[in-house]
C-alpha cells in the first residue's frame, strides 16, 4: 500500500484516457461543421460507485442506439431507423442539427463491471451507468478519533 | 416604411458549439422545414421538461424560451454539455396564424409548428 498524495483536481486513469479515438470520428472531407452537427456532445461524472456517461442525442429513440463493449472500449453509436416522411433533407430551410447517424468510442478503465453497464435514454439524453467493481469503490470517509 | 429583403427564419444568433458548458444561457441547435400547412422549427433542447418552455409570438419575431431552475452536478470529469436557460428568437412571415401555432416536446426535441394563411398571389397587370 502506497501513500498517495492527495491531488483534488487530479482525475483518475480513466479520464486521462478518455480523450476520444479520432479515427471514430466521421472525417467527412474534414468539414468540421458536419462534425459538429452530427456528432453528440457528452458528459462523464465519476461517483463514488460507477462512471456516468451522459450522451446529448435528441430525436432519437431507445432502439435506434447500439452499445457494445470490445476490447475494453464502449461504443455508442446510433442510427435513425424511422425518418418521417416529412423531414426528407430536400424539405430544410435551415439545418443546425442532425443526429441520425454517429458513432463515438471511449476507453473504460479495467475497473468498470461490464456485466453490469445500463443504460436508458430520456428527453433526449442516453444516460449510461458504468459500475466499477467492488474492490475499486471508493470507500467512505473515515474519521479518526483522537485518544 | 422600409423595403427589406425577405429572408424568413433569418437572425443574427449563430450557434457557435452544440450544447451549453457552463450555466450561462446558450443558443440550442434550430433545424427549420417548411412543410405543407407552413412552417416547422425543430430545436435540440435534451434534458428539460415541458413545462420548462415558453413560447410568444411578438409582431414577426417568435421568442422561444427554456427556464432551468434545478442544481446541476458538478463533479465531471469530461464536460461537453450543460443544460441551462435559453432563448432563440426567429423572424417569422407575417402570414403566419399566430393563434394557430402548436408546440410539443419529445426525445428532446421541441417542434414548434407554426401555420400559415393562405394567401393567393395577386397578379399584377402592367397597364
Amino acid at each position: 500500500m502506497n501513500i498517495m498524495p492527495y491531488r483534488p483536481m487530479g482525475m483518475s486513469k480513466w479520464v486521462d484516457d478518455l480523450f476520444e479515438n479520432f479515427l471514430n470520428r466521421p472525417l467527412s472531407g474534414f468539414d468540421s461543421r458536419e462534425v459538429m452537427f452530427s456528432q453528440p456532445s457528452v458528459n462523464v461524472r465519476e461517483e463514488a460507485a460507477e462512471f456516468i456517461v451522459e450522451v446529448a442525442a435528441p430525436g432519437l429513440t431507445r432502439e435506434d442506439f447500439h452499445l457494445e463493449m470490445e476490447n475494453g472500449y464502449l461504443r455508442i453509436s446510433a442510427e435513425k431507423t424511422q425518418e418521417d416522411e416529412q423531414q426528407e433533407a430536400g424539405k430544410y430551410f435551415r439545418r443546425e442539427f442532425n443526429f441520425t447517424q454517429f458513432q463515438r468510442s471511449f476507453q473504460l478503465p479495467d475497473t468498470i463491471d461490464q456485466e453490469g453497464i445500463a443504460a436508458r435514454y430520456d428527453n433526449g439524453i442516453l444516460l449510461i451507468r458504468l459500475p466499477k467493481v467492488e474492490a475499486a469503490k471508493k470507500e467512505p470517509v473515515k474519521k479518526i478519533e483522537i485518544q | 416604411m422600409r423595403f427589406i429583403a425577405y429572408k424568413p427564419f433569418s437572425h443574427n444568433q449563430v450557434p457557435t458549439r452544440n450544447f451549453p458548458t457552463s450555466q450561462r444561457t446558450f443558443v440550442p441547435r434550430a433545424n427549420v422545414l417548411k412543410k405543407e400547412e407552413g412552417y416547422e422549427i425543430e430545436l435540440a433542447v435534451p434534458g428539460f421538461s415541458k413545462s420548462d418552455f415558453e413560447i410568444r409570438l411578438e409582431a414577426e419575431v417568435l421568442h422561444i424560451s427554456g427556464k432551468r431552475t434545478g442544481e446541476e452536478k458538478d463533479q465531471y470529469a469530461r464536460r461537453e454539455f450543460g443544460i441551462s436557460s435559453f432563448e432563440r428568437r426567429f423572424i417569422v412571415p407575417d402570414t403566419i396564424v399566430g393563434a394557430e401555432i402548436q408546440a410539443r416536446y419529445e426525445n428532446g426535441v421541441l417542434r414548434v409548428l407554426l401555420p400559415e394563411k393562405k394567401v393567393a398571389p395577386r397578379r399584377v397587370e402592367v397597364a
